[in-house]
């Protein structure tokens, strides 16, 4: 019989059994539930996109209904099988794949394996067989892999990989050298997947013959092995396998790779080895990022002197990689090896640690701080040692300590120093920065007038009372620089301040930044008006000092959409001299109102000649 | 397809090229200097591009503003994409100097390029990951970063394995709502967390289609990559999120955005949920549709500690939230306005400065940069990523079998064979790694 015969043959098979079970749906003995399988498979053998999908849903739904029925399953089982036919379309083999590949049991395992046959369906056949158990469905890819030809092999082997069979490691040892190169790295990644000892030995030979077309793959086969061995607490034999893989030769991410294992398999972590090659007359640009990467987390008394000791020696890009990974240790032994090196005459070694120490330090730390920005006067410095400053751990203590230096410092110090105290935002700095701010030198004076705005800008209680204190015991320039915080403050908070400013001053620079103030968080608050609101809109248009002052008022009430506001504004365009202003809040307020109370919109634009 | 500037695969030229670039100088990171200052060319990071579709062109310009980075290649599998790709990138820098290539394994063979951006569709993202991995790049890789539960995990290892320095596009951990969010819960002020609760918008119907020979410009079989053959079907290809092959739905699409968040406030970012299940789901109608995913549904997750995780797939694209539950309080980040909202509404007073909202991707691959120059672990690497992602995707197959699951975090197993099957999925050769 001929191959052609021998597969009509297999066809005519496969016909009859699809045949019997479309003709079991008309057969009543059988029950319900295997009339609806055979049902879906006569529709579901048909399939292809574009058709109904009922069928293969009803399928889906069935399986996962079966849980804990092993007979519905089988029966589910054996109607998937029947969709793996010749007779049955490409996609509903492949939905059939789909399913058995969750569902499946050694039973598929048949006719999956005439699908490996062929290369078309060669892959579907691998969905299912990828995940059935058992040493049947290995044989069976085992077997299918002796006869394959073409791009099928590849997916044999890698599915032979994924199950990782120790039965399959002779089969995969002599694909590893196979002329085809895909099929050989595929062999090679499987034995590197497979546990036991007869794949590391083969992995072994395979080292010992240093084939040139599976180098790469060899290589990281090498690893898995050195990974497991590592993992099964054979350390020594872990690192054997790593140190073999550090050859300047090999790819750099094969080297990263390789040590960074190498480091975890020492028991002090790595240290010495990192140590050895940071301390390198050359030391190696692939390796030592890698080792300084595991500084921080490195164990054990004395480490952090170990590599603060190194510090200076190793080259300033080195350096600075290790000044942040010693940051991250945290310790007294780091922080004073980080602290040494803002010393540093290499602008970025000094940066790096002025940088880290902002992360680590605390109220020491001013001072060596503000030192770098006394000895260096470049940008970089300057912006480097703000951030540093602002970042320094001690709370109030270190405010004051700022404060402090603020007093008696001049030029890029005490630029650094407004910097940090306006980040900070810390409400202990508000006096010391009100006396730079009312203080002749008008650049520094600009400079605390924008820390003070931003330390308003938190809206923080603790420095509204400080700026509360300074404002009832200030003379006239400090009151005014203190106005002008106030009048950008975040929150309602400052609004009594100001109304009390407003109302009471008589210095007319005084009542503008209050009213300036004033209208702002009014404003502010448009968003969403209530009754609190327009109250404080009638309080600033009951107590405003001139018609100038009132349309400001008007201009920002307009924004405000409340009925009450409304009738505040059409309260005002009885009064001759705000009259345009207020008709014009009146016109807005009215046509953001019109579908919430379009009574009260209608009339007031009717008043006003709308 | 070739462009000029191309390189031939070959192992030989990729290992020279490797050779060459493990021969480069150590270049210092802006974040351990503090500062954002320019980068000399020398020291710029070069990148490449895989996958250049609609979500590639909206990241990218968050790339192309950094001055440590220099764009010089892209691939796409399909010839439009591609070409306007190039465009884009040759229009930034003033020249014509970007290299094209249809199979993305010819860019990973380029010896001068440092690292990659994938953002092609979700059924590439682990696969190009681990080619890339393989290929000694750093990679940026969109999420969802893994179709499957067991394909993540070999990313993880794959990664560890090489060096490699791996950012997920999960980038709400470095913006600023959703870092206040956070800081409110982790000081406590919502009271012990109870839930976290959050909201996608429903999923897309696609309407039954039939094969169409594959249009011009498109290598179709490059773009299908691990997934088994089917046939081109454009209502598939346009809508791959809509399918199990391609991508596996709104919930895991937007939502591993949200369970990477549950995950880093509750500080389980070594480890996930113990219970899952699914309610409410409401498939497409087969007879219509050919979609496969939910259209909407709720997914729940439950910690060993007693805290609940759960995703409404519901409403519209712009009420998608994420919500903290405390036993003092909760805390709410919307993601479509970036407001966040709170009660006690006193926790809203804490907040400083405005910071950038999700769209801007500036800081979390800032975060990226100077990880790969100090090879320390960025913010979203790969295991944290894979923890985000495995909910999402338990949470999938808990809808898929209709049934409650328990998932021992440690093993990474369900207590349900089904289920442990569908962790994995077989690749097509050879896109296996």
């Amino acid at each position: 019989m001929t191959m052609k015969e021998c597969l009509r043959v297999k066809r005519q098979v496969w016909r009859a059994t699809l045949l019997l079970a479309g003709a079991a749906v008309l057969t009543p003995v059988r029950g319900t539930a295997a009339a609806d399988s055979d049902a879906w498979c006569v529709a579901a053998a048909r399939y292809e996109s574009g058709a109904d999908e009922t069928p293969l849903r009803q399928f889906e739904q069935a399986l996962t209904a079966s849980r804990g029925k092993p007979e519905r399953r089988a029966e589910l089982e054996a109607a998937l099988i029947r969709l793996l036919a010749p007779e049955t379309t490409f996609e509903a083999k492949r939905f059939a794949c789909v399913q058995l590949a969750a569902f499946g049991t050694e039973a598929a395992l048949p006719a999956l394996g005439e699908l490996l046959k062929r290369e078309e369906t060669a892959g579907i056949a691998c969905l299912a067989l990828g995940r059935l158990g058992g040493e049947r469905a290995g044989a069976l890819l085992r077997a299918a892999l002796e006869t394959a030809t073409g791009s099928g092999r590849v997916q044999y082997v890698v599915a032979m990989g994924r199950r990782a069979e120790p039965a399959a490691v002779p089969q995969l040892a002599r694909l590893a050298r196979d002329p085809d190169a895909a099929v050989a790295n595929a062999a090679v990644r499987a034995l590197g997947a497979t546990e036991g000892q007869e794949a590391s030995l083969a992995l072994a030979a395979l080292r010992a013959e240093a084939p040139v077309a599976t180098a790469d793959a060899l290589a990281e086969s090498t690893l898995r092995v050195a990974e497991r061995l590592a993992a099964n607490g054979e350390r020594r034999e872990a690192a054997a396998l790593c140190d073999g893989l550090l050859a300047t030769a090999r790819p750099r991410q094969l080297r990263r790779g390789a040590f960074d294992l190498l480091l975890r398999c020492q028991r002090d972590g790595g240290a010495d080895r990192i140590l050895a090659v940071l301390a390198a007359a050359t030391p190696d640009p692939v390796l030592a990022p890698v080792g300084v990467a595991r500084v921080p987390g490195l164990r054990g008394w004395g480490v952090s002197g170990r590599f603060g000791k190194l510090l200076p020696t190793v080259s300033p890009e080195l350096q600075v990689l290790l000044i942040d990974a010693l940051a991250n240790r945290d310790d007294r032994a780091s922080r004073a090896a980080v602290r040494e090196r803002t010393a540093s005459a290499e602008d970025g070694v000094r940066r790096a640690a002025v940088a880290a120490l902002g992360r680590v330090g605390d109220t020491a730390d001013v001072a060596v701080l503000t030192a770098v920005a006394a000895r260096h006067a470049a940008a970089e410095d300057t912006k480097a040692v703000t951030l540093a400053l602002s970042g320094l751990a001690g709370g109030e203590k270190t405010d004051r300590a700022l404060c402090d230096v603020l007093r008696q410092a001049e030029g890029a110090v005490r630029a650094v120093v407004l910097g940090a105290l306006a980040r900070r935002g810390g409400p202990v700095a508000v006096p010391a920065l009100l006396d730079v701010a009312c203080a002749q030198e008008a650049e520094a004076a600009k400079a605390a007038v924008q820390a003070l705005t931003r330390i308003a800008g938190t809206g923080d209680t603790a420095s509204l009372q400080a700026f509360q204190r300074a404002l009832s015991k200030g003379d006239a320039r400090r009151r005014e620089a203190v106005l002008r915080a106030l009048a950008a403050w975040r929150g309602t908070a400052a609004w009594e301040t100001l109304a009390q400013v407003y109302s009471g001053s008589a210095v007319p620079a005084e009542q503008a930044l209050a009213l300036r103030g004033l209208v702002r968080l009014a404003g502010e608050c448009n968003a969403a008006p209530d009754a609190a609101l327009v109250a404080r809109y009638r309080q600033l248009l009951e107590g405003a000092r001139n018609d100038e002052d009132r349309k400001q008022i008007l201009s920002v009430l307009a924004g405000a959409a409340h009925p009450e506001a409304l009738a505040l504004a059409l309260a005002a365009v009885e009064s001759a001299g705000v009259r345009a202003e207020a008709t014009e809040a009146v016109a807005r307020l009215a046509e953001a109102l019109k579908k919430s109370h379009p009574d009260a919109a209608s009339a007031a634009l009717k008043k006003i000649g709308r | 397809m070739k462009s000029r500037g191309s390189t031939a695969t070959t192992r030989r030229r990729f290992l020279r090229g490797c050779l060459a670039a493990s021969a480069a100088p150590l270049v210092v990171p802006g974040r351990v200097l503090g500062l954002d200052g320019a980068v000399a060319p020398s020291n710029r990071i070069a990148f490449g591009a895989i996958g250049v579709g609609p979500r590639a062109r909206h990241i990218l310009p968050n790339f192309l503003w950094q001055p440590a980075v220099q764009w010089v290649a892209v691939s796409e599998a399909r010839a439009d994409r591609l070409a306007s790709a190039k465009v884009m990138i040759d229009t930034h820098y003033g020249n014509s100097a970007c290299r094209t290539y249809k199979d993305f394994r010819e860019l990973l063979a380029c010896p001068d390029i440092d690292a990659v951006l994938i953002a092609t569709g979700n059924r590439w993202h682990a696969v190009a990951s681990m080619f890339a991995a393989h290929a000694g790049k750093d990679v940026y890789c969109e999420k969802p970063i893994s179709l499957t539960l067991e394909e993540g995990r070999r990313l993880v290892e794959t990664c560890r394995r090489f060096g490699t320095i791996y950012q997920a596009g999960t980038q709400r951990r470095s913006t600023a709502s959703y870092l206040f969010a956070r800081e409110m819960v982790r000081q406590g002020r919502i009271g012990r967390i109870r839930a976290v609760e959050s909201q996608v918008w429903c999923g897309a119907t696609v309407p039954h289609g039939k094969p169409v020979p594959v249009p011009e410009g498109w290598d179709y079989d490059q773009w299908l990559g691990p997934v088994q053959w089917r046939p081109f079907v454009p209502g598939r290809v346009n809508s791959w999120t809509c399918f199990w092959d391609t991508g596996e739905g709104m919930h895991t699409d937007m939502g591993t955005h949200y369970t990477d968040q549950m995950q880093w406030v509750l500080g389980a970012d070594h480890t996930g949920p113990v219970h899952f299940e699914s309610s409410d789901i409401v498939w497409p109608d087969p007879a219509k549709f050919m979609s496969e995913t939910a259209i909407s549904g709720t997914f729940r997750c439950r910690y060993a500690n007693g805290v609940e995780g759960v995703i409404y797939q519901r409403g519209g694209f712009k009420d998608r939230y994420i919500r903290y539950i405390g036993d003092e309080g909760w805390i709410q980040v919307d993601d479509d306005t970036d407001i966040v909202t709170a009660q006690p509404a006193s926790i809203l007073g804490m907040r400083s400065g405005a910071g950038v909202g999700w769209g801007d991707a500036s800081v979390h691959i800032t975060d990226f940069l100077d990880a790969i120059r100090s090879r320390r672990q960025p913010l979203c690497n790969p295991e944290v990523a894979h923890r985000a992602q495995s909910i999402v995707g338990a949470m999938t197959i808990s809808a898929r079998l209709n049934r409650a699951l328990a998932w021992d975090p440690a093993a990474e197993r369900f207590d349900c064979e089904a289920a442990n099957r569908m962790m994995y999925r077989a690749p097509r050769a050879p896109w296996c790694v």
